[in-house]
């Protein structure tokens, strides 16, 4: 800053100072005296009170000390003058014998535990017979080592374009490439075999929303909300039903058996799965789970005599990784029916190197028709200014940082908008790169700075908004609200077309 | 003396603490009182609000900020209840109504008083036009000399939003007193 600058500064403050000064007024005798009083009477009722609360501590106090005494004296005198009672008790308890001491004591209570668990009647042997035969086949997959190419640029989300896959089965090796796949349907990252084709069909009854299949072996099917785990069951013992599938042919799978799924999964999403062989036709492995509070089931089926492909399953679980945020299945699901959105899902995203979960509820603003999800915890401020209207969020009355909104009136212009980003937040050189795709422009704090965080400006049918986050301290930023400015963008939804705040 | 130590003396029964404490502080308390409501009268009242507030929840006070900023803290929920109450009732600004009535009062002469207003009607107004965080930042600034973070937890915002609403309070501010110079100009 020059020192013209700085001076026209101190002068600035100077006549703002006695502008300031000047717009004070006296104050009356009497309302000094009237506030005085108030004052007063305000003080005697702090002294009141404070009498009170010592004497109620004093009162706590020796009610505690006399409980003491009491209890003391009480045991005492049990144990000095009164023990007759106590040792007949304890002989029936124990036995004829006199109170044991309590090394023995336990021991005897032991035994009795013992007998009692003897005494249960034999469980019949029967029950643990399986009532029907279940198939415990063995199949031989080649085994594979994922291989990441050398000198491959990750892209913009930090993940490589491919992955080449070893295989080796019955003495033969070979490489396979996987590509890098995701569909808007289903909330996952994957890699898929090179060059398979992939399709989505929606709707197709059964309470499964959308079907995804990935060449002729792989196909995902994506529940609607309120299904279960046995309507995928269910679906499965159809199908079982339907192909005339025998029992020894269909292994449903331990936890034990299921795959380890995914790199980077926030947690095990299977639940169950089946092994269905049917020799000379086809190998079969079916998984299920929840993913983002939605059934999923994941089918794989490979012809019989093509075994070098039945590990292609694997693989791709393997690589599969869930896109965060997402929201997780809670039992008590309450549905907001302006918005029919979930008010108040559970949510887990990614914070620094880990996965963070937690309850947001739903805010819908009616100015601007949209609605997204904020931090149940977070307390919210609504405020206007000639310009603005502000929902502040923040966590705590010490502010060290918040998340807020501001949508402009109608009459403000673009450039009016970003000027008051400008003066609300900005300090010193703006340090952002490559605003959003659905953003008009963005401030970021740069280094320097005594703050962390981001501005984001943009616009809706010529009215202009912004999406901001800031905090003191950096770590408050990058792990409070940093990903609460993330996961507001993530679920941002316009109500009127149905439509994400991030396209893409 | 300390206020703390000022606080303690009025719990412990000495009522000259709690006069000292009052004279310290009515002044200010007033001050900001009327420049967030704009209003002489319901200013006036509202003081007697904070300093009972204050007085009754004296032992509660711990210390962990300043006396000052705790006190500018109920200072500033006495009037968001004041706007949140009076949500449909506008208050007109009737400076000169009302401070030469309540002016009349004081020690200070009527002459006083008119020539003190003399010539700075015109900022006052500015002043009581800005919106009313804009005072208040203002106020808890240049009147009362609170740093950033004293003032940001009295207005229970971010030290980032304070500087940003002083910012803008300044640069408004400035702006409608040069258009006034430039009109008598």
């Amino acid at each position: 800053m020059s020192r013209q600058t700085r001076r026209h500064l101190g002068e600035t403050d100077k006549r703002i100072r006695e502008a300031m000064e000047q717009s004070q007024a006296d104050l009356s005798d009497r309302s000094k005296h009237d506030s005085m009083m108030a004052m007063m009477r305000g003080v005697s009722e702090a002294r009141e009170e404070e009498g009170h609360q010592q004497k109620r501590e004093q009162k706590r106090s020796f009610w505690f000390a006399m409980s003491g005494t009491v209890a003391a004296f009480g045991i005492g005198a049990l144990l000095l003058f009164n023990t007759a009672p106590v040792q007949e008790q304890i002989g029936t308890w124990f036995g004829e014998e006199d109170a044991p001491a309590v090394d023995e004591d336990e021991e005897e209570q032991d035994d009795q535990t013992e007998d009692t668990e003897n005494d249960e009647e034999p469980q019949d042997e029967d029950d643990n017979e399986e009532i029907e035969e279940e198939a415990d086949f063995e199949v031989n997959k080649p085994s594979f080592e994922v291989v990441p190419p050398e000198d491959v640029e990750l892209d913009s989300n930090n993940r490589l374009p491919y992955q080449t896959v070893e295989f080796s089965y019955e003495g033969k090796t070979w490489e396979e490439t996987f590509t890098q796949f995701e569909v808007d349907a289903l909330p996952l990252n994957m890699y898929i075999p090179e060059d398979w084709e992939v399709s989505e069909e929606t709707g197709n009854g059964d309470q499964i929303e959308e079907r995804i299949r990935i060449g002729d072996h792989i196909m995902f099917d994506y529940y609607s909300p309120g299904a279960n785990a046995n309507n995928v069951e269910s679906s499965v013992d159809d199908m079982v039903q339907n192909k005339g599938i025998q029992s020894d042919e269909v292994k449903a799978l331990s936890e034990d058996e299921l795959p380890e799924i995914g790199r980077g999964m926030p947690y095990h999403i299977l639940e169950g799965g089946y092994h269905i062989l049917i020799e000379g036709d086809t190998y079969q492995e079916i998984y299920y789970g929840e993913l983002s509070g939605r059934y999923v089931k994941m089918t794989f089926e490979f012809p019989y005599d093509e075994p070098e492909q039945w590990s292609d399953g694997d693989v791709l679980l393997q690589l599969m990784s869930q896109q965060l945020p997402s929201v997780v299945e809670t039992d008590d699901q309450s549905i907001d029916s302006d918005t029919e959105r979930e008010e108040e899902p559970m949510i887990q995203y990614q914070v620094d190197d880990g996965v963070a979960e937690q309850t947001f509820q739903l805010f819908y603003n009616e100015e601007l028709q949209f609605s997204t999800y904020i931090p149940s915890t977070y307390e919210l401020e609504e405020t206007e200014d000639d310009q603005v209207e502000q929902y502040i969020f923040t966590t705590s009355d010490d502010r060290e940082g918040q998340l807020s909104l501001g949508i402009f009136d109608e009459d403000v212009s673009r450039q009016e908008a970003w000027d008051y980003i400008l003066d609300n937040f900005a300090q010193g050189r703006n340090g952002a790169q490559n605003p959003p795709s659905w953003a008009v422009d963005e401030y970021r704090y740069g280094p320097g700075t005594d703050a962390t965080g981001r501005a984001i400006l943009a616009e809706r049918n010529g009215r202009f908004f912004y999406i901001e986050e800031h905090a003191e301290n950096p770590e408050t930023s990058m792990l409070e609200f940093g990903p609460t400015l993330n996961i507001a963008q993530e679920f941002w939804r316009w109500e009127e077309t149905d439509e994400p705040l991030v396209n893409e | 003396m300390t206020d703390e130590e000022l606080i303690r003396q009025a719990l412990a029964g000495d009522d000259s603490a709690v006069r000292d404490l009052h004279e310290r502080y009515v002044d200010r308390v007033f001050q900001y009182l009327y420049i967030q409501t704009n209003h002489y009268h319901d200013a006036e009242e509202l003081l007697q609000d904070v300093f009972y507030k204050a007085a009754k929840n004296l032992a509660k006070f711990k210390g962990r900020s300043s006396f000052k900023t705790w006190l500018f803290s109920i200072c500033r929920h006495a009037v968001i209840d004041y706007y949140r109450t009076n949500k449909n009732g506008q208050h007109e600004t009737s400076m000169d109504h009302d401070v030469v009535e309540a002016l009349s009062e004081s020690k200070a002469s009527a002459e006083s008083v008119v020539m003190g207003q003399f010539g700075y009607e015109d900022v006052v107004d500015d002043i009581l036009d800005l919106p009313y965080t804009y005072r208040e930042v203002l106020h808890l600034r240049f009147i009362e000399g609170l740093s950033i973070r004293e003032t940001a937890k009295v207005m229970e915002k971010t030290t980032v939003a304070v500087k940003g609403i002083q910012k803008r309070a300044k640069k408004e501010l400035s702006h409608r007193m040069e258009s006034e110079v430039s009109v008598y100009e």
